[in-house]
């Protein structure tokens, strides 16, 4: 067995070069991922090259370090074919890091490539040295060098795959890691030579393509691998440093376009008030051209002279106080076009800090279409709000004045009735006796839409009011009708609401009304419950009556709709209708549930009040 | 003319509900002489005995409505009761007026009483049967009028 030393100089620069590989490695990720197409393509050759020269040094710096008593010549084909393992290992391992996502399968199989380059490296690299000795492995440290190759990897591919976003190029977690990895690979190597034991041979090695290493060639593959490791650095930073450039260049190309095409007014002002920036949509908006206002004073091109002076006033308190009433909010004003005209904008204007000076950036738009709508719109609104008043007014004056002459037809063919009943002859008595009932039901008719229009036009205020005295109320009213009817009419505990009291009551009398005359052969049974919903109350009044097919659901609450003959139930067909004016009117809802043949509830809702007052 | 007729003056400008007073009172058992006159100012002349109405009876009762042309019921009802020779004769506000306004200022202005007319003929029908028991036979009303020259 052959005696064996280390020159730990040599030992130590051989880490020292693992250590820069593994920083160029961290960095070239970094570079192979945020380029595109061939830049990528480049990137990760170059990159694969370097970083592998980088590991493939250290090896033979590694082996250099180690001394035999006897001559070591080594094999200068084999020695290239071990650079080509170093720079594929390299390559997968770039490859695999600049992938968008990395999993963990896929860790572990690019650490195997990558491990197992490595070990071939090294293992070739063994292979082709030439001395005059028998080389000997140790088979359980060959599979540990091996094992901690990929385990290696896989750190070092965890960790390049981390920092590759990195953009700081001397960043302290780049560094750590760097030197986590550049002292993981020598230890590979060097356990991979404690596996190798020598012993003395007396067969000649096939010298034919051997050369020597001296400390001439450790000089010059450290330098090599030092100045190829540096430009890889450099030029990665030079790179970085360009792409940064064009991205801001990109980016702020961007920006422009997106404020050039704006369909807003973007005008730019500085300190002094002097316009800075103009788009395209401004020229349409002021009419200025761009190269004509650029540099002048706003005020002078785009504000009122009756503004002007409150402008300057701004600006000038804007440098004390940092702040003035128009900043950073929506607002509109009075805007000057070139040809003299004024019109509103709409604008914001927000100061932005460059440096220790302050730039205005205003975004205008202008409002005078959409405030044309919107006084088209009020008028509109204005317009309705009066018509809607006007046939309230309207509908409440003709059924007033209708009654005075309706009441005359009446009276009279009443009086003829009276009269002449059985003295003229039968076909006399059948046309008297449909003029009376003609007449009658009109003045019911006009009886109801006069209540109908009071709802609105002669309502009381609304003021906190008790339900429950309001539904007894009704109660009471009917009581002649619940009497007929036999029917018991339960009310509940009803809350305080905000109501005009004598609707209400009107409207619970309509509602229980309802309830008696729907009724079947059963005896009516109404029940008047209320429970809260948020700020509402529903109140419900529930029968046994006839039910509503659920078709008429909606229709019932129209006006002169009514689902039955006269004959069957007598009405105008304007009851629920002057209901829902009600609940409306004190901005409640009103509708139905019901089967048919089982009952029908009706509910509504009003605003609670607080309490009653007094 | 008979000394027992109990005479009446409608103050009514609706020929339509004038007649109706007046048939109304045709089915009443009470005989009676009933003046219809269809605005403000011919009733008070017809009190004052003015102009064409010289030779007229003073009433036992006056219905009066409230809207009239030239000078309103309201006023008529102020002046009659400001006039010593009027004030005693029973003012009867008969109206399509339900307004509580007006049923104040009518008794504010001491109307006898305020009916509101029915609309329904039958209820109408009664109401003037009821005017008829009540004021033309149940109550007593003054034979002479404060002193005034009365003509029968």
């Amino acid at each position: 067995m052959l005696s064996y030393s280390y020159d730990y100089r040599l030992v130590a620069l051989s880490v020292c070069i693992a250590v820069l590989a593994s920083y160029a490695a961290l960095d070239l990720a970094g570079r192979v991922n945020s380029a595109r197409g061939k830049t990528r393509l480049l990137w990760l050759v170059v990159g694969a090259i370097a970083m592998g020269m980088g590991i493939w040094s250290m090896h033979y710096i590694g082996m250099l370090a180690f001394h035999l008593p006897i001559p070591v010549q080594y094999d200068w084909p084999t020695v290239l074919v071990s650079l080509l393992a170093a720079i594929l290992a390299s390559a997968v391992a770039l490859f695999v890091v600049s992938r968008p996502a990395m999993g963990i399968g896929r860790a572990l199989v690019g650490s195997m490539f990558m491990g197992g380059g490595i070990a071939a490296m090294h293992y070739t690299g063994m292979a082709a040295m030439r001395l005059s000795a028998l080389c000997h492995y140790s088979p359980r440290l060959v599979v540990l060098s091996v094992v901690l190759a990929i385990g290696i990897s896989l750190v070092a591919l965890r960790l390049a795959f981390h920092f590759r976003e990195e953009t700081t190029p001397w960043s302290g977690k780049k560094l750590v890691s760097a030197l986590v990895m550049g002292a993981a690979i020598p230890v590979m190597h060097y356990t991979g030579m404690a596996a190798a034991h020598f012993s003395p041979s007396t067969i000649d090695a096939d010298m034919s393509y051997a050369i020597g290493a001296s400390y001439l060639s450790v000089t010059g593959i450290t330098s090599v691998t030092l100045l190829v490791l540096g430009l890889v650095v450099v030029t990665a930073l030079a790179d970085r440093r360009f792409s940064l450039q064009a991205l801001e260049l990109e980016s702020s190309r961007r920006h422009h376009q997106i404020v050039e095409t704006a369909l807003d007014a973007f005008v730019g002002m500085d300190s002094n008030g002097l316009i800075t920036d103009w788009n395209v949509q401004s020229e349409r908006t002021f009419g200025w051209p761009r190269a004509e206002v650029i540099g002048r004073l706003l005020a002078d091109v785009v504000i009122p002279q009756r503004f002007r002076e409150a402008h300057t006033q701004g600006l000038r308190s804007f440098s004390t106080t940092r702040d003035g009433p128009v900043l950073n909010q929506r607002i509109e004003i009075t805007a000057l076009h070139r040809s003299g005209h004024e019109f509103p904008v709409e604008l914001s204007i927000c100061p932005i800090q460059w440096g220790d000076k302050y730039h205005f950036a205003a975004f205008v738009r202008d409002v005078t279409e959409r405030n044309r709508a919107q006084q088209e719109l009020a008028r509109k609104v204005d317009a309705l709000a009066r018509s809607n008043a006007e046939l309230e007014q309207f509908a409440y004056v003709a059924s007033h004045d209708l009654q005075e002459p309706l009441r005359m037809v009446a009276s009279y063919t009443q009086l003829l009735a009276r009269r002449y009943k059985g003295r003229l002859d039968a076909d006399a008595d059948e046309f008297i006796g449909f003029a009376v009932d003609g007449a009658t039901r009109m003045q019911t008719l006009i009886h109801d839409l006069l209540s109908y229009s009071r709802v609105t036009t002669r309502g009381q205020s609304i003021a906190p009011t008790d339900a429950e005295v309001a539904c007894k109320n009704a109660v009471r009213n009917l009581r002649s009708a619940i009497g007929e009817a036999d029917g018991v009419v339960s009310v509940g505990a009803l809350p305080p609401v905000l109501a005009d009291a004598t609707q209400l009551t009107q409207l619970f009398q309509n509602l229980i009304g309802n309830a008696i005359k729907y009724r079947d052969h059963r005896k009516p049974d109404i029940r008047i419950n209320a429970k809260p919903d948020g700020e509402l109350a529903i109140f419900s009044i529930e029968d046994n009556g006839i039910g509503i097919e659920p078709q008429y659901f909606e229709r019932i609450f129209q006006m002169f709709q009514r689902l039955h003959t006269i004959k069957a139930y007598s009405g105008t067909g304007i009851g629920l209708a002057l209901c829902r004016k009600i609940v409306e009117r004190h901005g409640g809802r009103i509708w139905v549930e019901s089967r048919l043949g089982e009952g029908s509830t009706f509910l509504f809702t009003m605003p609670q009040a607080e309490r009653l007052e007094g | 003319m008979t000394a027992n007729r109990i005479e009446i003056l409608l103050v009514e400008d609706n020929p339509g509900d004038a007649r109706l007073t007046v048939e109304a009172f045709k089915e009443g058992r009470v005989i009676n002489n009933l003046t219809v006159v269809s605005d403000g100012v011919e009733a008070l002349a017809y009190l004052r005995r003015q102009g064409p109405y010289a030779e007229a009876t003073t009433p036992d009762l006056i219905l009066l409505d409230l809207n009239l042309p030239k000078m309103d019921g309201r006023q008529v009802l102020a002046e009659i009761k400001a006039d010593e020779c009027l004030m005693t004769i029973p003012v009867i506000v008969l109206t399509t007026s339900s307004s509580q306004d007006d049923i104040a200022r009518a008794y504010g202005s001491h109307a006898n009483c305020f009916i509101t007319k029915p609309v329904d003929l039958d209820q109408f029908l009664r109401v003037v049967q009821t005017i008829e028991t009540f004021w033309l036979s149940l109550v007593k009303l003054p034979s002479t009028r404060n002193g005034c020259e009365r003509r029968n």
